[in-house]
């Protein structure tokens, strides 16, 4: 439990979210290294050859992605940096963006010093108040400090960086749709080609990362490559922020190196299943992920081997789920999810997300017919392959996965038979959306 | 934005129209600027009507639809009347595993409102949420700017009657 720290190094440090006691923990030494010793594509090699990947989900190689648009003849160029945190079951760059937002800053810098940018934006949900107040404090610090701006430490690079408030959007979080929220219009998903790094913000090259990935790179820089590849599987290195929640003793975050056990990060850091509960089901992306049941504890978490069991890293958010809890309640609650979040855009999620929760709500009255859970894989597979984006084809995911190994509870729904493990009953405040 | 929320009015300040005009000069588009400008609307008329979001159009000097498009898309913004206090509860996965129910219906009964509405002196306004990115404090909940969590229905008396004064 004692590996090196990237993302949250210095994270209990009191103040650390102040510009001198983050230069004081070492903190902009990274930047100081790539703008006084290093070329752009010297960047861009450290961090491919870290093998750093993007944290938001989608695992793209952060050091291609920089390279591609580094390539870009057009200019101005954007570094975007994705504050859309809200799969339910994230909350890793929370910590981030309130307790070390110059981390963010420094990672942004270097990625726009690699990709030849001079201006960049956080973009960060609505909801997230505080961490506008933050950020924009941090920003004005680093301004006033010559770290932000014109000629940065004198080396004559120009970095501006500011912050954008969305406006409540799950799909925000998608990255076209980011962009589109961006540009002031509703968050609906671009169709791709052209990506991001040829053509994003303002359909100029943008690079777009997760805040936790930025969050990665000024430690990288400083230790080098090679000790950050060391660290985690054969597919992916360095560290990760595991989120875990629900129904464990310890929830947090916690920043491991990739491949630790399902067995592992429940009981050596979340602190076993809550009250000392038997174990049901875990969903280890967030609500866009296939549940793992306990056959799967001694799975090493990474992307790759997530995936080969079915499921999805996604952004490692991990709820737990205990024994006595109603399988199609918790695949109601993340199918409402969906229906609510749903951009409305494409037919096969605006109305695959509605009629899934329709059908679910019919079982849980005792209303519904056992074909109906046919019904639902079959709305399942139309949305999979014909969405128009992630958020769509996902949006199945939980549910499917729940009847795959709860099929009798689902029955039993139909069958008018009472359910009496937690939300077995009928909502008692309704529906509400 | 600022809390408490306004109460309800139906046109933009000549202060706000100036803020407005500002705002405009500080961004590379003026659809660049709508989603700062609709919250700074927001905050003085407390939610975006069709009469506030018309003014607004012809401060922005753009198509009233494109407006309302964007104004109804986001779930941050209100076209009906809200309480000046906007009491958030989340009510996904996480949330609803640690209780999160048993919380709206504790501010439900406090409040003599249903999930979903406003008190009828405009203070409150009760809304079940999607995720708060607070899932290890389950359950959560936000009221205006300040996220709070893990609450109990017994701590909801007390925190409400901080905002009542």
């Amino acid at each position: 439990m004692s590996a090196p720290r990237y993302i949250y190094r210095d994270l209990e440090t009191p103040g650390i979210e102040r510009l001198e006691v983050y230069r004081a923990a070492g903190g902009y030494q990274a930047l100081e290294k790539v703008l006084r010793t290093m070329t752009p594509p010297e960047v861009v090699e450290v961090v491919k050859a870290a093998r750093l990947v993007g944290r938001g989900g989608a695992g793209f190689p952060t050091g291609l992605k920089w390279e591609l648009v580094a390539r870009e003849p057009l200019t101005p160029k954007f570094v975007v940096a994705n504050a859309e945190e809200g799969e339910p079951g994230t909350f890793k760059d929370l910590p981030i963006l309130t307790r070390i937002p110059h981390r963010l800053i420094e990672g942004m810098l270097i990625g726009a010093f690699a990709v030849g940018a001079h201006e960049g934006v956080i973009v960060c949900r609505g909801e997230f108040m505080e961490p506008q107040r933050i950020l924009r404090q941090a920003i004005a610090e680093a301004e006033a400090a010559g770290l932000l701006g014109e000629n940065i430490l004198g080396t004559g690079f120009s970095f501006k960086l500011w912050v954008y408030r969305t406006a409540g959007a799950y799909i925000c979080g998608e990255e076209t749709s980011l962009l589109e929220a961006l540009e002031g219009k509703p968050g609906m998903p671009r169709i791709r080609p052209p990506f991001p790094v040829n053509a994003g913000l303002w359909a100029r090259p943008t690079a777009l990362n997760n805040v936790e990935t930025f969050a990665n790179v000024p430690g990288i820089i400083l230790g080098g490559a090679a000790p950050y590849a060391a660290l985690g599987t054969e597919k992916n290195s360095g560290t990760k922020g595991y989120c875990i929640s629900g129904h464990v003793n310890k929830p947090g975050v916690y920043e491991i190196p990739f491949g630790v056990t399902l067995r592992s990060l429940i009981n050596d850091y979340a602190g076993g299943i809550l009250d000392g509960r038997a174990f049901k089901a875990v969903f280890p992306g967030g609500a866009s992920s296939s549940c793992l049941t306990a056959e799967h504890m001694d799975l090493p978490l990474d992307f790759h081997h997530v995936a080969q069991a079915g499921s999805m890293l996604g952004s490692a958010a991990f709820m737990v789920v205990a024994e006595g809890v109603c399988m199609v309640e918790v695949a109601l609650r993340l199918a409402r999810f969906f229906r609510h979040e749903s951009c409305g855009k494409c037919i096969p999620c605006r109305d695959g997300t509605y009629q899934i929760v329709r059908l679910l709500e019919r079982m849980k009255r005792g209303e519904g017919v056992a074909c109906e859970i046919d019904d639902i894989v079959d709305l399942a597979s139309v949305m999979q392959k014909a969405a128009f984006c992630g958020l769509g084809q996902a949006a199945p995911n939980p549910v499917l996965s729940c009847i795959r190994h709860f099929r009798s509870e689902f029955e039993d729904h139909c069958a008018g038979k009472p359910c009496s493990m937690l939300g077995g009953g009928e909502n008692p405040y309704g529906n509400h959306h | 934005m600022t809390y408490p929320l306004a109460a309800p009015s139906n046109t933009i300040s000549p202060a706000t129209r100036e803020r407005l005009l500002r705002l405009l000069a500080e961004y590379p588009s003026k659809p660049a600027a709508l989603l700062t400008a609709l919250y700074l609307v927001q905050a003085e008329c407390n939610h975006l009507n069709e009469a506030v979001l018309t003014e607004f159009a012809d401060i922005m000097e753009m198509p009233k639809s494109v407006i309302y498009e964007v104004t109804t898309f986001y779930s941050l913004y209100s076209t009906k009347p809200v309480g000046r206090n906007i009491i958030m509860v989340c009510q996904n996965l996480c949330c609803f595993l640690r209780g999160s129910d048993e919380v709206v219906m504790a501010i439900a009964r406090e409040l003599g409102i249903k999930p979903g509405e406003t008190t009828p002196d405009g203070k409150f306004t009760l809304r079940p949420v999607e995720c708060l990115a607070a899932c290890e404090r389950a359950p959560a909940i936000q009221i205006n700017d300040k996220l709070m969590g893990p609450v109990s229905p017994a701590d909801i008396p007390g925190i409400l009657a901080e905002y009542r004064r």
